[in-house]
């Protein structure tokens, strides 16, 4: 597959991609990596005239802690950055290991943390060829049309979200930088989707993410689980990431979050999760009490294979499986 | 290893190095003077009368070089099955009965002008009904694929030994049940590329085949041009699989649209092409029955399988008939009775793949013969070797196997995988299961020639170099060519090659399949060649030495007489002296090979098809997840009787790698369909397995002598495919008792096995 024409900017600071954002609007596409992007040009789903690569921004790279500000992340380190980051594999251990699930060793290295995070949503009636599509009755909501090919009485897109960095960074309460020509403002991730599968994200067409942020947690631990039909070069069928904080005098849950990936357009927050455990120590009726709600929030459907159903079911165990992990990894670290 | 300096050993691949390098050119790699690109205009429709094709628009845009449509398309004599479409166009004539199916094709300057044309041609269609399922298209009131045909129905046939009836009275037990296989692709490395250049009247084409013989066989045949007019020409080719076993569209539309333009056309395959439009395995739902003694004698088996043949018969009819025979030699049935169906229906043609629709009837075989095993209280391993077949005995069918590593295989991956400890100290949610498989080594397709021709030079310069039309594809076999040869005149490997297959330089060659039809037959051919030139050789020598033919050795190049080390002469200076001074005599050995083996009775399939039977046993550890419903492989052992192995390190590469894509159909592998779409027509979507799903695969080679195989060698290529479903299958009923009926064992349907169980 070749790609098709469009015009190509390699910028050098970031003032420079928000003037061509500005200029071009919803013509232009970012690149980071570009793992996301490329697949979708050679396939023809997109078609944007100006692709601007973002990659030789300097200091969009970095991973820094400070106890004030927390764990800031550039928008531009790559995924094996984060998995091989002694910092990370430290003080968040989860995001290494959620980073390492991602693709191929190869993916790793090309992709970025916020390319993975804003990528395009999926669905086996859009990621196809233009000769495929054309085999459709009509065009489908992701594309323009009324119709969705999946759900047919769904007025909206139900394309799915398949990041692994989303749901984790969504679990520890990350936020992201966003900058446009008219400066600069941070979103917490809860606020950062759309669920919408025709557009996933509220980043506009003239603005970038540059960093991320999470404030320092204490006595607290992570986990994220993937399920995919093979272990390398797939995206999740579902996935659950988890965050418990602890009080260290009871042991008893201060803050939770729980949040589960690739059944619908944008990670889900397990709504219940904090009702259900905090206050709480920990105990595994309270996990299946969470993975119960999970079930019950979630409506994946028949789009990336893997039945709905299943796909259901197997992310009430993962997460039921990631809030134990979480919790007892706070265990180890107190015991170590 | 008995006194042989290359036979037996670890040698790396002769080509290794070029295709590691990147320095292999593949079809799509060779760029001729003024060569043109070609697009294949595909519908997209599942099924539809074509009513008018508009070209005229697409003939305007500047680059377009040609167009052609099925009017440019000679009137076929004849049906010819095997390498086409039934009516014997390359181009749809009046219906197009799948999506993908060809019906015009351009020539432009570049790509994206024979795109944009592509694009331009407007075809008025008449949508039709589309019928994708097998059972749904016998049923009467099913759209019918072909107007000329009174149903759907592709083929059936029905073959029977022994006494059926009675085999099932004189039965303990009656064990039945249903199967049921996914259509999965071949997945070759190499899309499927086409260069052809037609000038004065000669064509010449280029192109990866498993057959370039026989691609040019039917290239003369559809072009109504002689074939001494068609040159193909293999350069290095990518994985094959059974997928490339002739010829396809692609190879006429490009040597037309050549003759149309007077340039050189080539046309590449995407993947996307691949999995729409090319052809890939035989889906069958196999209903299976097997009646045993108390004892666990088998007495009866019969299967009725129904197979998706596609929209075409392509090699629909020839594998399906094979499936009804399967597992009926390798265990001792007396009585057999097998029928099948063939169906037509809105979806692509299919192909042989690694196994020929073995790996599928197996899979219903081995799976009933643990339920079996069950039943009457009896080891898996142990009912298997009851009934194996032995060395020395003739099949129901009239197989004679006069080599067998069948006990030797099942006792080896017993032991390796620790079966005993393993089925008496269970863990939970872990299991072993195990399966076998027979499978042939070549066998004889029609009443032509079924063996092989090699010749082999000997250069001036002392370098040997054997000339086969017989195609490498990855598989291994100039390797077993260089070592025969350089076995049998005494050469090292470095100082060996092996020619591309070149239809107007190279023998006619039916080409590598049957998992070791290179091995067996043209090794054959490649030691009488070796044999031939030898004679010349000493010949020689002796006038030059002058010495007895008797006393001459040949080693490491040279050729000495026996005991006088300073009487020698180098192979080189032979080579040049009987060029020179004989009147450009050069050594040139032929060796010409054919098994004694039989054409299938047409109406009984009885008959000794292949020289030589193969043999593997297979076992797996698994461990599933009882929640998400995930498998996986803790253990695989894998034991192939391939005979003697020429290169064990090869054959354990073909083992390791069938073995592979045994479990990559068993757990993974299928093209989804809805409504006729395919919707995971690309190498994302539709799994194969990585190596981190992989277990290391303990890989056992079993040698026993098969003398019809050149130094008691046979075939190493596919069995290793046939177990790995079923064994897996076993391996999760010994895990957690639910036994899945359907390949692929995706997740989602342990789940649902467990659920239904724990409902009873």
């Amino acid at each position: 597959m070749r790609l098709p024409k469009f015009d190509y900017f390699e910028v050098k600071d970031i003032e420079e991609a928000l003037k061509l954002l500005n200029e071009h609007q919803a013509k232009a596409k970012v690149m980071a990596g570009g793992t996301d992007l490329l697949p979708l040009l050679k396939q023809r789903v997109i078609h944007p005239l100006k692709v601007i690569n973002i990659k030789g921004i300097p200091g969009l790279s970095d991973i820094r802690f400070d106890s004030r500000e927390g764990l800031i992340l550039g928008g531009l380190c790559t995924l094996s950055n984060i998995s091989s980051s002694p910092l990370i594999q430290e003080r968040f251990p989860v995001l290494a290991e959620a980073a390492d699930l991602v693709g191929s060793a190869q993916i790793r290295n090309m992709a970025t943390l916020g390319g993975n995070v804003c990528q395009d949503t999926r669905c086996f009636y859009y990621n196809q060829s233009a000769f495929w599509r054309k085999s459709l009755s009509s065009l489908c909501i992701k594309f323009g049309g009324k119709q969705c090919h999946v759900v047919r009485k769904s007025e909206h897109c139900q394309a799915t979200y398949s990041s692994d960095m989303g749901p984790v960074l969504l679990a520890l309460g990350f936020e992201a930088r966003v900058c446009s020509l008219k400066g600069e403002r941070s979103i917490a991730l809860t606020d950062f989707f759309t669920y919408d599968g025709k557009a996933p994200t509220i980043l506009k067409s003239n603005e970038m993410i540059t960093h991320f942020r999470v404030p320092p947690l204490d006595h607290w631990g992570g986990a994220y689980l993937k399920f995919r039909l093979r272990r390398s070069i797939d995206f999740p069928l579902a996935s659950a990431a988890a965050m418990v904080a602890v009080d260290p005098s009871d042991g008893k849950c201060i803050s939770a979050r729980v949040a589960v990936g690739g059944v619908a357009s944008g990670p889900v927050l397990v709504k219940e999760a904090p009702e259900i455990l905090l206050g709480k120590r920990p105990e595994k009726k309270l996990a299946e009490g969470v993975g119960e709600a999970a079930f019950n929030d979630i409506n994946p459907i028949n789009n990336v294979g893997g039945s709905p159903l299943h796909r259901r079911k197997v992310s009430m165990k993962l997460v039921e499986r990631a809030i134990l992990q979480a919790w007892s990894s706070i265990q180890n670290s107190r015991s170590k | 290893m008995e006194g042989y300096h290359l036979i037996g050993r670890r040698a790396p691949k002769i080509d290794g190095i070029a295709k590691a390098t990147g320095r292999a050119k593949y079809t799509e790699d060779l760029v001729l003077p003024g060569m043109l690109y070609g697009k294949i205009l595909r519908t997209h429709l599942h099924h539809a009368r074509i009513k008018h094709i508009d070209t005229s628009r697409a003939k305007r845009l500047i680059g377009v070089k040609g167009i052609i449509t099925s009017q440019d398309i000679p009137e076929p004599e004849r049906w010819i099955e095997r390498s086409h479409r039934a009516d014997g166009r390359f181009l749809a004539v009046d219906k197009v009965r799948f999506m993908g199916d060809e019906v015009a094709a351009v020539a432009a300057i570049d790509e994206d002008t024979a795109l944009e044309a592509v694009n331009l041609i407007q075809v008025e269609y008449e949508e039709l009904p589309g019928v994708f399922d097998p059972q749904e298209a016998l049923k009467p009131d099913a759209p019918k694929i072909h107007d000329r045909r009174k149903d759907n129905l592709a083929d059936t046939f029905r073959v029977d030994n022994g006494d059926i009836d009675k085999g099932f009275q004189e039965s303990d037990y009656i064990f039945e049940d249903e199967y049921k296989t996914a259509c999965v692709y071949q997945c070759y490395l190499e899309p499927i590329c086409s260069l052809a250049s037609f000038e004065m009247g000669k064509l010449k084409l280029w192109t990866g085949s498993m057959y370039p013989s026989g691609v040019r066989i039917s290239l003369a045949e559809v072009l109504k041009i002689p074939e001494s007019k068609i040159q193909v020409i293999q350069p290095y080719v990518g994985g094959a699989f059974g997928g490339r076993i002739d010829m396809q569209p692609l190879h006429p539309i490009s040597a037309l649209l050549s003759m149309k333009t007077g340039k050189p056309v080539v046309i590449a395959n995407s993947r996307e092409d691949e999995f729409l439009a090319t052809l890939p395995s035989i889906p069958l739902f196999i209903t299976i029955k097997i009646g045993v003694k108390w004892d666990g004698t088998f007495l009866a088996k019969q299967v009725d399988i129904v197979g998706n043949n596609g929209a075409y018969v392509n090699w629909g009819r020839m594998i399906i008939r094979r499936t009804i025979l399967a597992g009926d030699t390798l265990y001792r049935f007396p009585n057999t009775r097998g029928q099948e169906k063939l169906v037509f229906t809105n979806t692509p043609p299919i192909a042989p793949y690694r196994g020929f629709g073995t790996r599928q009837a197996m899979f219903a075989v081995e799976s009933l013969l643990d339920q079996i095993a069950e039943g009457l209280n009896i080891d898996p391993m142990d009912l298997r070797m009851k009934n194996a077949i032995k060395e020395g005995e003739v099949g129901v069918h009239g197989e004679v196997v006069k080599s067998c590593g069948l006990p030797e295989c099942i006792r080896r991956v017993r032991e390796s995988i620790q079966w005993n400890d393993k089925k008496r100290h269970k863990l939970p949610g872990v299991g072993v299961g195990m399966a076998c498989t027979m499978y042939w080594s070549e066998g004889r397709l029609d009443d032509g020639f079924g063996g092989a021709v090699v010749f082999l030079k000997i250069l001036e310069d002392g370098r040997i170099q054997i000339v086969t039309g017989e195609a490498e594809y990855g598989q291994g076999m100039w390797n077993v060519f260089a070592q025969i040869a350089g076995e049998e005149l005494g050469v090292p490997l470095e100082n060996i090659e092996v020619t591309h297959p070149d239809t107007d330089v190279t023998p006619f060659s039916l080409g590598p399949w049957g998992g070791g039809r290179a091995t067996v037959t043209a090794g054959n051919a490649v030691r009488l060649a070796a044999l031939d030139a030898k004679e010349q050789i000493f010949e020689t020598t002796a006038e030059l030495l002058e010495a007895n033919y008797e006393e001459l050795v040949i080693k490491g190049g040279q050729i000495q007489v026996k005991g006088s080390p300073t009487r020698r002469i180098s192979l080189a200076q032979v080579a040049k002296s009987r060029l020179h001074r004989r009147g450009g005599s050069m050594i040139i050995g032929k060796g010409v090979d054919e098994r004694n083996t039989d054409l299938l009775d047409p109406r009984t399939h009885y008959g000794n098809f292949s020289s030589a039977y193969t043999f593997a046993a297979q076992a797996a550890e698994v461990k599933v997840d009882r929640e998400t419903g995930e498998v996986k492989l803790l253990n695989f052992c894998a034991a192939n009787d391939q005979g003697k192995a020429i290169n064990p390190m090869l054959a354990e590469g073909q083992l390791e790698g069938s073995a592979v894509q045994g479990i990559g159909s068993g757990l993974m592998e299928q093209l989804l369909r809805r409504e006729g779409n395919i919707l995971n027509p690309n190498l994302l979507d539709y799994k194969i397995p990585t190596a981190s799903d992989l277990p290391q695969i303990q890989s056992i080679l079993v040698e026993s002598f098969e003398p019809n195989g050149p130094y008691g060698t046979k075939a190493a290529g596919l069995q290793g495919i046939i177990p790995p479903a079923p064994a897996i299958a076993n391996a999760i009923y010994d895990a957690l008792g639910i036994r899945v009926k359907q390949i692929p064992i995706t997740p989602e349907k342990i789940l649902e096995a467990l659920e239904k169980k724990k409902g009873r």
